[in-house]
C-alpha cells in the first residue's frame, strides 16, 4: 500500500526551505495572524492533520480488506482523506505560486 | 460545521438504512421458521426504530438505531397436523412476517440509502468545485 508520508515530508521540507530562503537570517514572524503562529507553522500543522487523516483512512482500508470494517466505513474514511489532501495540495500550490510571484518581483 | 461533515452524516444514514435492509432480509429469510416444539411460538418479526444522535467528538448530529423491537401482531394459524410444530388440534403457528411488507420496507431502505449516497457524492463534488476556484 502506498503511503502519502513521503509526499507530506517533502511538502514540509519544501515549505521550510522556502520560508528559510525568504527570510535569510531573520526569525519567522510569530503571532502575526490572530495568535495562530507563523504561516509556516500553520501550514505544517495543516499538513500534519492531513497526514493523520490519511493514516486513519489507510488503517480503515486495511481493516476493510480483512473484513473488519464495512464498505461504508472505508468509503467515508477515504473520502475524508481525499478531501483533506485536495485542500492541502490546493493551498500548497497557491502558496508556492504566491511565493514565486514575490521572488520574481523586480526590485 | 464544515461542508465535509455532510459526508459523515450521510454515512451514518447509510449505516442505519443498512441495518434496516439486514433486518428485512432476516425477516424474509425466517418467513416460514416455525417453533421447535409442538404448540410453541414461531419466529416473530423484528423491527427497528431510529433516532437523532449527537457525536460529541465531532459536534455532529447523526442518526443511530434507537431500539430493536419485535412485532407483537398475532401469528397466522395454519392447519397442518403432520408438521412437527403442530399443536394437539393440528394447527401450526406461522410467523407474523408478510413478505410484501418486508419487500416494501427493503425498497424504502434502499431509496434512503441511495439518497444518502447522493448526498455524499454531491458533497464531494461541491468541495472539489470550490477548491477548483484556487486553480
Amino acid at each position: 500500500m502506498t503511503s502519502i508520508d513521503p509526499l507530506a515530508a517533502r511538502l514540509a521540507q519544501l515549505v521550510k526551505a522556502q520560508a528559510a530562503q525568504g527570510t535569510p537570517g531573520a526569525t519567522p514572524p510569530t503571532g502575526a495572524v490572530g495568535g495562530i503562529g507563523s504561516f509556516e507553522s500553520l501550514l505544517s500543522k495543516a499538513i500534519e492533520d492531513t497526514v493523520a487523516v490519511n493514516h486513519a483512512a489507510e488503517a480503515t482500508a486495511a481493516r476493510g480488506i480483512t473484513g473488519d470494517a464495512s464498505v461504508r466505513e472505508v468509503v467515508e474514511a477515504v473520502t475524508e482523506a481525499e478531501l483533506g489532501l485536495r485542500t492541502a495540495t490546493a493551498v500548497r500550490d497557491r502558496v508556492i505560486a504566491a511565493y514565486q510571484d514575490i521572488i520574481r518581483m523586480p526590485i | 460545521m464544515k461542508l465535509e461533515d455532510a459526508v459523515a452524516i450521510a454515512s451514518a444514514g447509510m449505516k442505519v438504512q443498512g441495518v434496516r435492509v439486514r433486518l428485512a432480509s432476516e425477516n424474509l429469510a425466517n418467513a416460514s421458521s416455525t417453533a421447535a416444539e409442538p404448540g410453541g411460538d414461531p419466529y416473530r418479526r423484528k423491527t427497528v426504530s431510529f433516532r437523532e444522535s449527537l457525536d460529541r467528538a465531532r459536534d455532529l448530529r447523526l442518526v443511530d438505531v434507537a431500539r430493536y423491537d419485535v412485532d407483537h401482531t398475532a401469528f397466522e394459524r395454519r392447519y397442518d397436523p403432520a408438521h412437527p410444530a403442530a399443536d394437539d388440534t393440528g394447527y401450526v403457528l406461522m410467523p407474523n412476517v408478510r413478505p410484501l411488507v418486508e419487500l416494501m420496507d427493503m425498497r424504502e431502505a434502499q431509496r434512503s440509502y441511495e439518497a444518502n449516497l447522493n448526498a455524499i457524492s454531491m458533497t464531494r463534488r461541491l468541495v472539489r468545485q470550490t477548491l477548483d476556484l484556487l486553480r
